[in-house]
């Protein structure tokens, strides 16, 4: 377990947490010989990582940008353009335009086929899982197979090649603009992107028809398994844990370190996270949601700077009252933070109460406010 | 593509899904191929999770809860318990899944490579074996058939021939746990390493041993429990063997005093432990290596586990949780090995049940440490106990607060210790128990404690004395059991005796020991520097006056010389280490006297101040008591304090702090905090701070808190401005005397006694 310094200046839990993790998973020996080979990592951050709609939306900023291209080049640069790429009716040579319509067409085509054979695949894995009850093991298989990602990934082409029979961005260009040029470059570009495109899919589908076939040996079904918890699971799970773990328990050590050799006071004072008290004296940061939200994020090394200063002024105003029997009475001063990490919250929370104590002066509250981080709640 | 994805819980839930359908089809092949996957599956995420905390320590981020009732880890282990129910279900069909998932925990322990397990992962992954003896014990008691208690144990012979094979198995695959742990550990090659890593590798053993040995005894008390006479025998077996069958060294020398070898030894290095285990031996005797001093803890520990469970045992008995006397016969069992010509553990100690073993392994468990502090062997020792007796609690509701019933510490178990003493005592003599305990006490060093060791001796022989003159009729019953027509009377005088004889053995040392010192310089300059530090602190002790400094000053032949002394106080206290309990709070009590000693002194001085007397003809709720007051204010000065007496007092907090009709003047009243007055102030009335003293009803003084301006002390002796003295009274108690030197400033304010006319005084 490091210290908060891995959480950057501000000691943020999450920069911590994820420091925590990546360290670990780097030294881990189980988990660097489960990594995801180079391609697989690839093809994970160029599709899998992508939802349908942004697969859609990137294509078509490509083909906008193409289209504007077209446009600025045959304004402005005509006689730089190739022209063999001029699409000819009549002569010996095939002619391009019709090429591209037929490659297109071929590749429509293998597209489907690719995503015949994943539903089929599918379907059958998954009456056989109902068979053997191994309805979690076939949700991994899914994930590890890539198999809701290619099925998006070849419809997404699918959609794509199916449009662009027609050109109709470059048609609208053509057509109601007056502009572009007979060219078929940039069609060939394009052409040459859903050639990719599909060279990806084919490539996925590979790996699907792979990891299918491993999964039915005991052998190969574990390393798969193995694959999936240390690649997706373990950093996921742990990061998680780690840092409910690490809020909880972040009151205890919080002002008990040292700060240029001076102790600070510590014991009998008291910082909670996370753990609601009964019946506090004073409520002292209370913040209002409208929309729900949820603590995403507690900058530590702020929230410690604010709370020593809390406990040195308490500390101060006790040896002003110089109270021999023991310094706050029967309990110490109590910072809490009644509010878990990822709970959404609605409404008016008091987040930050103290019972005993001085209260929080403004640059504290200032402070606390920065190190507690808020954000949208998930849907 | 972000989808809810199944969790390592999940994954594992199913794969036992997989195993326990397989058993349920009696499908062996798929079965083995089903629990590998499982193993295989729990070993990953074992060696996944597994990493180091910075100073080495084997940790497993499996053990981090977050935000779920439990850690993963136990959901994950949690998984077996079915397999075994399972199992042992169809234990009549085929008993080859119960054997094969016996193996488990030795297959998720030693075949998950290099990865250093947690103490807490590897606890748990050992409590497996309790949990299948438990399993099998509900297949026991499930076919056994119900009426007599002596008919318990009798099964149908079929079920008897499976039941036998399968404690064989269970048994088997236990052991064999252990015997793995010489390779695991890497005992077989530490012949050609430098002791210190030898040392290391048998610490790093050590809290698997501790478990694997107490959850033997657990499964001997759980068939013992059951009235499972087999299973009783077959576990009784297996912890009796133990330390064979960890078996990695058999030769030992001479060691003398090995009974006071602890396991709070492997916490520390070799070159300290060495060090000890030297002390303990004369200086003819060779050094002991890495392995034969381990093999001597683990034996010794072996020894006391064996004891403790023969204690409780015979508890049951006792405590009548047992309907018949199979606690009584296997505790007896336990404690009477037979001799085994190939067993050279048990050879060493081997001469049937000894009472003068048995009482000096009982003293070596009040040496042991305390059963309440945290981390001691003793307290380990007092966890078993606990553990062990944790089966018989009744049932309860979840959740409900409950009372326990079971025993939670060693305590618990002295008449079943006296049970075994009376059984085994001679009939002349005393097994040389007197020559051991006057050996223990006279070599103080031996003790882990010292004479708070001897001091527990005491008292642990103190509650025996006491109990064997109580009438124990369980007690009389179970030793007729064991020793049958054996006098009891005689047997308890015969065993007062000893313990009387051990007991004053044990003083007698003690005492001259304690003759022969002197208090502790140490101790004696920390009380003083304590007492200095209470009368320089805040108000020094000194009441009513405020706002005044505490200075030191230089000696002068003016000065007298104040002298306090405490009497009785008890010299075995003023040790180090104390050779007497410490009195509660004594250190504060001290400082007070000292403070109270200082306030007494400063307010003798103010006494001998003149004074006006003024003579009031009101009361003091009367609004003319005020008036006259408030002329008096101005000649007393700042901070008017006005001191009454305690009828007064408590007329005046009555009316002007708890009755609402009691301020008919309707003066101006205030309650000061409790940070800025003492527990002698009543209230504040008109701005004069009403404060009570010992003084006659109807008499007060008016006097500002600021009279005293400056309180020094006076040097007694060339540094201290307190100084400190022991004088013997005899030779266990004497007098502290304290010496000091006060020396007040006042300022000339003026200070009044009123005399009320017509004081109130029907309070």
């Amino acid at each position: 377990m490091s210290e908060w310094k891995h959480g950057g200046w501000t000691g943020s839990l999450n920069k911590r947490v994820r420091h925590d993790v990546r360290a670990h998973m780097r030294t881990n020996v189980a988990a660097r010989a489960s990594r995801y080979s180079w391609p697989m990592l690839a093809i994970r951050r160029l599709i899998v990582e992508r939802t349908f709609a942004q697969m859609i939306i990137a294509y078509l900023l490509l083909n906008l940008t193409l289209v504007a291209v077209e446009y600025v080049a045959a304004r402005f640069f005509a006689p730089l353009l190739p022209p063999w790429t001029e699409s000819m009716s009549s002569g010996q040579s095939p002619d391009i335009k019709a090429v591209i319509l037929d490659v297109g067409g071929s590749l429509i085509t293998a597209d489907a086929g690719v995503l015949g054979a994943i539903s089929i695949a599918v379907g059958l894995v998954t009456l056989i899982a109902q068979r053997d009850q191994s309805s979690i093991d076939v949700r991994v298989y899914y994930h590890e197979s890539l198999a809701f990602e290619l099925a998006a990934s070849c419809i997404a082409l699918l959609l794509v090649l199916c449009v662009q029979l027609v050109w109709p961005m470059q048609f609208a260009l053509h057509r109601f603009l007056g502009e572009g040029t007979p060219l078929q470059i940039f069609k060939l570009v394009l052409l040459a992107v859903h050639i990719a495109w599909l060279v990806i899919n084919f490539g996925m589908l590979a790996h699907f028809v792979a990891t299918t076939l491993e999964f039915v040996q005991r052998a190969e079904r574990e390393r798969v398994r193995q694959r999936y918890i240390a690649n997706i699971l373990v950093p996921a799970q742990l990061t998680d844990r780690l840092t409910q773990a690490l809020y909880a328990s972040a009151g205890s050590s919080l002002l008990a370190t040292q700060r240029g050799g001076t102790p600070l006071p510590d014991g009998r004072i008291t910082v909670s996270f996370g753990f609601d008290f009964d019946n506090p004296e004073n409520t002292e940061i209370t913040t209002t949601f409208d929309k729900p939200r949820v603590l995403a994020d507690v900058h530590m090394t702020l929230a410690r700077w604010a709370l020593r200063r809390w406990a040195s002024r308490c500390e101060r105003e006790h040896s002003l009252t110089n109270q021999p029997e023991g310094p706050f009475g029967r309990d110490g001063p109590l910072v809490s933070f009644p509010i878990y990490l990822n709970q959404p919250q609605r409404g008016e929370v008091g987040w930050c109460r103290r019972r005993g104590g001085v209260p929080l002066d403004r640059i504290e509250r200032t402070m606390l406010r920065c190190a507690f981080r808020f954000k949208r709640a998930p849907r | 593509m972000k989808r809810s994805l199944p969790t390592p819980d999940e994954i594992i839930e199913e794969l036992a899904d997989k195993v326990a359908t397989h058993i349920d089809q009696l499908a062996p092949v798929a079965f083995e191929a089903a629990l590998d996957e499982l193993v295989n599956h729990h070993r990953f995420l074992l060696s996944i999770y597994a990493t180091h905390l910075p100073d080495g320590t084997p940790f497993s981020f499996a053990e981090v809860e977050g935000a779920a009732w439990r850690p993963p880890h136990l959901e994950w282990v949690a998984q077996y318990r079915r397999l075994f129910e399972r199992a042992t279900n169809h234990l009549a069909e085929d008993p080859r899944f119960l054997a094969t998932l016996a193996n488990v925990p030795t297959r998720l322990l030693y075949a998950a490579g290099n990865v250093d397990l947690s103490v807490a992962v590897q606890n748990r992954i050992l409590d497996l074996g309790p949990v299948l003896a438990d399993r099998l014990e509900s297949w026991f008691t499930k076919r056994t058939i119900s009426g007599a208690p002596n008919e318990k144990d009798s099964l149908a012979g079929s079920d008897k021939k499976v039941y036998l094979s399968a404690l064989r198995d269970v048994v088997g695959a236990w052991e064999g746990l252990l015997q793995h742990a010489r390779f695991n550990f890497g005992w077989s090659s530490l012949k050609k390493h430098a002791p210190e890593q030898s040392w290391s590798s048998y610490q790093k053993a050590w809290p698997f041993l501790w478990q694997h040995l107490s959850n033997t005894a657990y499964m001997l008390a759980t068939a013992v429990w059951n009235q499972d006479e087999a299973g009783a025998e077959a576990y009784r077996d297996a912890l009796l063997r133990w330390p064979t069958t960890l078996h990695h060294r058999s030769v030992y020398g001479h060691f003398p005093n090995h009974r006071f070898l602890f396991p709070k030894l492997l916490e520390a290095s070799w070159s300290k432990a060495s060090g000890d285990a030297e002390a303990m031996q004369s200086r003819f005797d060779r050094p002991t290596p890495p392995d034969e001093l381990f093999d001597r803890i683990m034996w010794r520990t072996h020894e006391d586990v064996v004891l403790l469970a023969s204690t409780l045992l015979i508890c049951w008995t006792l405590d009548k949780k047992l309907p018949s006397k199979i606690g009584l016969r296997n505790a007896w069992a336990l404690i009477s090995p037979t001799a085994d010509p190939t067993d050279v553990f048990v050879n060493v100690d081997s001469k049937g049940p000894s009472f003068g073993k048995i009482l000096l392994d009982l003293v070596r468990f009040e040496v042991a440490g305390e059963r309440f502090s945290e981390r001691s062997y003793g307290a380990r020792l007092s966890h078993l106990v606990a553990t062990l007796d944790n089966m018989t609690e009744r049932p309860v509701v979840s959740g409900r607060v409950f009372t326990p019933s079971t025993l939670s510490d060693r305590e618990g178990l002295l008449s079943a210790s006296l049970t075994l003493l009376l059984a085994t005592i001679p009939t002349s003599g005393d097994d040389g128990v007197l020559k051991s305990i006057q050996k223990i006490a006279q070599d103080e060093k031996l003790l882990p404690d010292g004479d708070a060791s001897l001091r527990r001796i005491l008292d642990e022989i103190g509650r025996m004395t006491h109990l064997l003159s109580l009438p124990l009729p369980e007690v009389d019953e179970a030793v007729d059991y064991l020793r049958p027509k054996a006098p009891m009377s005689d047997l308890r005088q015969a065993l007062t005796r000893v313990l009387g004889d051990a007991a004053s053995a044990i003083e007698a040392t003690r005492l001259q020991r304690l003759k022969e010192r002197k208090p502790d310089i140490k101790v004696m300059e920390s009380l003083r520097l304590t007492a200095e530090k209470s009368i320089f602190d805040g108000h020094g002790g000194v009441r009513y006056f405020r706002n005044f400094l505490i200075a030191k000053a230089d000696k002068t032949t003016d000065d007298a010389q104040l002298t306090r002394r405490l009497v009785r106080v008890q010299k075995g206290e003023l040790l180090d280490p104390p050779m007497r309990p410490p009195a509660v709070n004594f250190v504060e009590v001290f400082s007070s006297i000292v403070k109270q000693a200082a306030h007494r002194e400063v307010w003798a001085a103010f006494t001998r101040r003149p004074r006006e007397k003024i003579e009031i003809g009101y009361k003091l709720e009367d609004a003319g008591f005020w008036e006259e007051v408030a002329k008096l204010k101005a000649a007393v000065g700042d901070n008017p304090l006005l001191l009454v007496s305690q009828q007064a007092g408590s007329r005046g907090a009555h009316n002007f702090l708890f009755d609402d009709e009691g301020n008919p003047a309707n003066l101006s009243t205030r309650h000061k905090p409790s940070q800025e007055t003492d527990e002698y102030y009543i209230v504040t009335i008109e701005d004069v701070d009403i404060y009570t003293a010992d003084f006659p009803v109807g008499h007060a003084w008016l006097f500002s808190s600021n009279a005293l301006r400056e309180l020094q002390y006076a040097l007694v002796d060339d540094q201290h401005y307190l100084s400190l003295g022991f004088e013997r009274d005899d030779d266990v108690s004497g007098v502290l005397k304290i010496d000091f030197s006060p020396r007040p400033v006042w300022s000339d304010n003026s200070i009044f006694e009123i005399i009320c006319v017509d004081p109130a005084d029907e309070e």
